[in-house]
């Protein structure tokens, strides 16, 4: 007894001397992007969302016996197209792949896919991290694989009577899958992430990239693990439907595991839901056995060919990889660079032109018909004034009915010191709310007008003086900065739309000091 | 459905045959073949003799995967007499041999444009179902979060 007590306290120091590991999380994603085509995967059914129930299903994808799968060109081109721009080795021979489960929404008990042979391997994604309050850093995860599949139905859970009712439009839509490797750490690695995907699929034409509709799904595998320690059990988190849900699901499901970890629980490998409106993870019903899907060759469908000779053209039944590398198009992280060379802008600025397309459109257009008016004004407009009205009513600068005519009109009457920033300030929320009146037509009928005329600047100076009397003098007895006081005075009295300049060149003439 | 079959051709190969109209004769070859003409049975290994076992836990996943139920004795004698018959090529020595997928290897996968011209035949589809619901087929609860 006394012995054991000696030596359980003669290992205590020992114990602490070992450092405390850090935890690590690691992040991997697997995204399924719609392919933007008119016909499906398969068959020859529409794909347009939000068609009426089960209107737009072939035999095929109701899996009607005799039908035959026949590949769609387009989804094939677009496949290529979207490896080529993530950099990846499209490959010569892949082919198709039955993976089998049972359920409601997937007809044939099997789904097209390719698991031997991808489309395309070994590609790459650099992409800018933006962390609110944080430094933009830049990342690089590689894709492992990008392989062609079909979807599956749509199910609606009915849980008062327990059924499920399927609609089969979604079965058989064209999917691209991008499985990235276990490459990020947190959950605003994986939505920079996904927002620079989104960018580049838009670019290329390939998805539209419409979350809420489906079009883009994001699936995230996330595990913990001790530094030096081999990666932990990863959990598969699905169902996560805006770019602002993959990083909150992430951290979420980060902090989940390490509170289970310092409980003294385990973490295992199951699928968990994310929750949207109660911001958690919720574990689901399936996967309680580690599924079998009994991945078997197509056998309706020989390997699919493309032509990988440099210069070659694209014929009937065989698509050349050189003829669609000359359709990509410039890339964002191309656009950025020209844009910090061409407009020495900083990276940090032409990151937030680019994420948002439609700033981008204005920025150009703008440049290109108003030259006069120099970049610096134009972009700081666009993101510190345009851009900060969009996120403080949280509304999608796409969504802004405002148009790159409407600021140019606005940046037009800046420049020619016609109004001052309040009165454009004001010009955005009122162009916002009338949005079928014209700037000019704003500017008259609210009066915005820039007050420029001397006497009267130098009467509402005179005003301000009396009404400021501690800071006339201050600033008389030397100090400079009494003056704000003075000019925000003035600019009170002005309703906001005295030409702050004249007024403080002004209010300099009239304190100097009378020559002695 | 012959007709979609036609329609539905997959590769080159298979729509450059001519459809003849009289009576084909499967025993003539048009074309020269390497296909051996005679079964080679011998190169199968005989194992009709093998037993074959299955522990209640194998036969519960196959009903699960394969949605078929297994609890009669006619069933599970069919199940293993299967298995027994499938059971031939895996016994057959392989190494080095480049696994065939397909006989079609070598031809390209037909591609098709991408038009509309299938669909809008909700009525047709939705006859084959039991239940339906509002223009839905109607199933069995899927998979739902374990807390609902």
């Amino acid at each position: 007894m006394h012995y054991s007590i000696i030596r359980r306290l003669s290992t205590q120091p020992k114990l602490a001397n070992i450092p405390k590991r850090k935890w690590k999380s690691v992040v991997g994603l697997e995204v399924h992007a719609q392919i933007a085509s008119a016909s499906k995967l398969f068959s020859g059914s529409g794909t347009s969302f939000g068609a009426p129930l089960n209107s737009s299903v072939a035999y095929f994808d109701a899996s009607i016996p005799g039908t035959l799968p026949v590949v769609n060109r387009k989804c094939v081109e677009s496949g290529i197209k979207t490896a080529l721009a993530l950099g990846c080795r499209v490959n010569e021979v892949s082919m198709f792949d039955r993976k089998h489960y049972f359920y409601a929404d997937l007809p044939n008990g099997y789904q097209i896919t390719q698991q031997r042979a991808a489309l395309a391997n070994n590609g790459i994604m650099t992409f800018p991290v933006i962390t609110p309050g944080k430094k933009v850093y830049y990342k690089t995860a590689k894709l492992l694989q990008l392989q062609l599949e079909q979807d599956s139905g749509k199910s609606l859970h009915d849980d008062q009577l327990k059924r499920s009712l399927v609609d089969l439009n979604r079965a058989g839509l064209p999917l691209m899958e991008l499985v990235f490797a276990p490459d990020l750490e947190t959950g605003e690695e994986a939505a920079s992430l996904v927002k620079e995907l989104i960018l580049i699929l838009r670019r290329l034409q390939t998805c539209s990239c419409k979350m809420e509709e489906g079009a883009l799904r994001v699936d995230a595998n996330i595990s913990i693990n001790q530094e030096g320690d081999p990666m932990g059990v990863r959990t598969e988190v699905k169902n996560i439907g805006s770019v602002r849900s993959i990083s909150q699901a992430i951290t979420y499901e980060i902090n989940r595991q390490l509170e289970t970890v310092a409980e003294g629980g385990v973490i295992t490998n199951e699928t968990r839901s994310w929750d949207a409106e109660n911001r958690r993870t919720v574990a689901m019903r399936d996967k309680e056995v580690l599924q079998d899907y009994r991945f078997m060759p197509e056998p309706n469908l020989p390997p699919l060919h493309v032509n990988l000779k440099p210069g070659s053209k694209s014929t009937e039944d065989l698509v050349s990889v050189a003829a669609l590398s000359i359709e990509i198009p410039e890339l964002p992280e191309d656009t950025r660079q020209r844009l910090v060379a061409q407009y020495s802008l900083k990276p940090e600025t032409a990151i937030i032109l680019v994420n948002e397309p439609i700033l981008l459109d204005h920025f150009l257009s703008i440049n290109r018909s108003l030259s006069e008016v120099p970049t610096k004004v134009v972009y700081n407009f666009l993101i510190n004034d345009f851009l900060t009205y969009c996120n403080k009513l949280n509304l999608n600068v796409e969504d802004c009915s405002i148009n790159a005519e409407d600021i140019r009109d606005i940046l037009k009457n800046l420049h020619g010191e016609n109004i001052n920033l309040q009165a454009a300030r004001q010009l955005i929320e009122l162009l916002h709310n009338n949005p079928t009146i014209k700037v000019q037509e704003l500017i008259d009928l609210h009066n915005l007008q820039q007050i420029c005329n001397l006497e009267q600047i130098e009467a509402l100076c005179q005003q301000a003086i009396t009404n400021q009397p501690k800071a006339v003098q201050q600033y008389q007895k030397g100090k400079s900065k009494a003056l704000f006081a003075i000019v925000g005075e003035v600019a009170k009295l002005s309703a906001q739309k005295a030409n702050m300049k004249i007024v403080v060149e002004c209010l300099e003439k009239l304190l100097k000091p009378p020559k002695k | 459905m012959l007709r979609l079959l036609n329609k539905r051709f997959y590769c080159k190969f298979a729509t450059k045959t001519k459809v003849r109209p009289e009576k084909l004769n499967f025993k003539q070859l048009t074309h020269p073949t390497k296909v051996p003409q005679t079964p080679v049975k011998a190169a199968f290994p005989n194992t009709s003799a093998n037993e074959i076992e299955l522990d209640p836990k194998s036969i519960q996943l196959l009903e699960r995967l394969a949605l078929v139920d297994l609890d009669s004795e006619r069933a599970l004698e069919t199940l293993k007499s299967s298995i027994q018959f499938a059971d031939k090529i895996t016994h057959i020595q392989t190494d080095n041999v480049r696994p065939l997928y397909t006989v079609l290897e070598q031809q390209q996968l037909q591609l098709r444009n991408d038009l509309v011209t299938e669909g809008d035949c909700r009525g047709k589809v939705l006859s084959n179902a039991k239940v339906t619901d509002e223009d839905y087929f109607v199933s069995p609860p899927g998979n739902i979060p374990l807390e609902q």
